[in-house]
């Protein structure tokens, strides 16, 4: 069990910013990640509409092997690239319900908690994006009437 | 070797097997117990339980004053079910620390990891308009919601039941349940928002009426009519129940919501199944089990029909099979002829139980489950088949289906 950063203002800041453009760089690409974000300057939360996909993969396969991720901030010129480990996944409970607000109508599958190992600001350009995956499996909340 | 010397090593054996799963298989096969600072947290509002269950089964080492918890979540989200108050030889504990404010799994005093329980669904401690408590009425899993229409097994009655079978043995189960209380604790518990993600139904086996199972048949398309007044059309869901015949399964599935079926084969091998299951030989038999099975995929669909077995009851005395190879075999001939039918093949762990007529006997190896798992998680996928209705987040129970999440 890592000891958990505290997110400097610059990242903090970024995650905040309405055009920043949020990635889990997955195997076969990158996957938008527009739920990301730092509740309490610690640890970083995002959740998953599906995860039968390639983020979902990426996730599990961070926290089973203990693989660190790496996520992508962009807006405008500036690039940052995190990595982090996958800490915990939440499919119910109180950050799987606060995720689930925050998707303010749309269904969750799942929600993940990241700790920052380090970050740095890059020239580079994140990858393409994962191709388009078949839904497998239906996720999400059951619907009543 | 302690019980982490055993993990690691397995981890070293198994490099592309899930550590977290591993570890889920390790606790169940070597038992937790719940410190007495746990289980008073575990008291709390957002974890406490109820006292009632529906599956009604009775264990020595509970306290009636305190409510037992959900199944426990490791940091992955892997679901966890233990027997609580069942006497391990050599268990884990999971003891509670407030400066930490959280749950931790320790091995002799030695911290492995953090965990957590499912918490408490809103609907608990409320009652219907009858006045049934809604916890008596339904279970939950994380996502899952459970209902139990009838609580009691009629194969107990000649002596028939199943030999690993402890349900039914708490002595205070209620018998057929109200359509009505169905409906409103339904109601209720999906007022949580985004809670639950699947629906549920099983029972004890009735198989009364003329031809045989009618009663129950006609019971389970009530109970799921009574559930479905809550939803516009179909809801993903599961009718846990005996192997019908296909005119029967047609019926059902046109006049409920119901998107899934599982009629559990229990044992694959004929003569272990005869023995083990005598009230499911009498009153299907082995083969016709089997062939309603693959029947029912014309109904359900390729990959919504599921049957499961007990792992490790294959293995268990004196009937059982004399090594974890001829017992693996089994497994697999049974999950790939099933594959074949695009019917999913599920195991769920054995947990021996002094109350079933097995009594408590030593479980096979870990390696046995590691194994099992791998292997029908291979087959299946070789199938492109996925556990739409028991994955790691509807049940929970299947180690197999745990590793599809890499899928």
């Amino acid at each position: 069990m890592e000891d958990l950063k505290i997110l400097p203002p610059r990242l903090l800041s970024l995650l905040d910013a309405k055009d920043c453009r949020k990635l889990l760089e997955t195997p076969s690409g990158v996957a938008d990640c527009p739920s990301l974000f730092c509740p309490q300057g610690g640890t970083l939360l995002l959740s998953l509409e599906r995860e039968h996909t390639a983020a979902g993969r990426c996730l599990v396969q961070g926290i089973w092997f203990d693989t660190p991720v790496t996520l992508w901030l962009c807006q405008g010129d500036t690039t940052l690239r995190l990595t982090a480990a996958v800490h915990r996944c939440h499919i119910v409970g109180t950050v799987f319900s606060q995720m689930l607000r925050r998707a303010q109508g749309r269904g969750i599958a799942s929600a993940w908690e990241l700790h920052l190992l380090r970050w740095e600001e890059t020239t580079a350009t994140p990858p393409a994006p994962c191709p388009p995956e078949p839904v497998v499996i239906e996720e999400g909340p059951l619907r009543p009437l | 070797m302690t019980k982490q010397e055993e993990l690691l090593r397995a981890c070293s054996d198994y490099p592309d097997f899930s550590p977290f799963v591993l570890r889920k298989l390790s606790m169940i096969y070597h038992g937790v117990v719940l410190t007495e600072r746990a289980l008073r947290q575990l008291q709390s509002p957002y974890y406490c339980f109820g006292r009632l269950e529906p599956f009604g089964i009775s264990f020595e080492g509970r306290s009636s004053e305190l409510a037992m918890p959900g199944a426990i979540l490791l940091r992955d989200a892997t679901n966890v079910y233990i027997n609580y108050g069942e006497t391990y030889a050599n268990p884990y504990q999971v003891d509670w620390n407030p400066d930490a404010d959280a749950f931790l799994l320790l091995e002799d005093g030695v911290t492995l990891d953090t965990v957590d329980f499912v918490p408490r669904p809103a609907f608990f401690g409320k009652t219907t308009s009858r006045g049934a408590p809604m916890e008596a009425i339904a279970d939950v899993r994380a996502q899952k919601l459970i209902l139990t229409a009838f609580q009691r097994c009629r194969l107990w009655e000649g002596g028939d039941q199943c030999a690993f079978c402890a349900f039914f043995t708490g002595g205070h189960s209620l018998g057929e349940v109200d359509c009505a209380d169905v409906y409103e604790t339904v109601a209720e518990a999906l007022r949580e928002p985004g809670r639950f993600s699947e629906i549920y139904l099983s029972g004890g086996t009735d198989f009364s009426g003329d031809p045989a199972f009618s009663e129950e048949i006609d019971r389970y398309i009530r109970v799921l009519q009574a559930i479905g007044k809550n939803f516009a059309g179909r809801f993903s869901s599961q009718l846990m129940a005996p192997a019908y015949p296909k005119a029967q399964l047609q019926r059902i599935y046109d006049e409920t919501g119901v998107t899934s079926y599982c009629p559990n084969i229990e044992i694959w091998d004929k003569h272990l199944f005869q023995t083990l299951c005598p009230g499911k030989e009498k009153w299907v038999g082995h083969d016709e089990w089997i062939r309603r099975t693959v029947d029912a995929v014309e109904v359900f669909g390729k990959g919504k029909v599921c049957t499961q077995v007990v792992a490790g009851a294959e293995l268990a005395t004196p009937h059982g099979f004399s090594s974890p190879e001829e017992a693996l075999a089994s497994n697999f001939e049974a999950c790939s002829f099933f594959a074949q039918h695009g019917v999913i093949f599920l195991s769920t762990i054995w947990r021996p139980h002094r109350a079933a007529r097995l009594g408590f006997q030593p479980m096979p190896p870990l390696d046995y489950y590691i194994r099992l798992a791998q292997g029908l998680h291979s087959i299946r996928r070789e199938y492109g088949l996925v556990s739409t209705n028991d994955d790691y987040k509807h049940c929970g129970n299947h180690p197999d289906s745990d590793l599809e999440r890499m899928d």
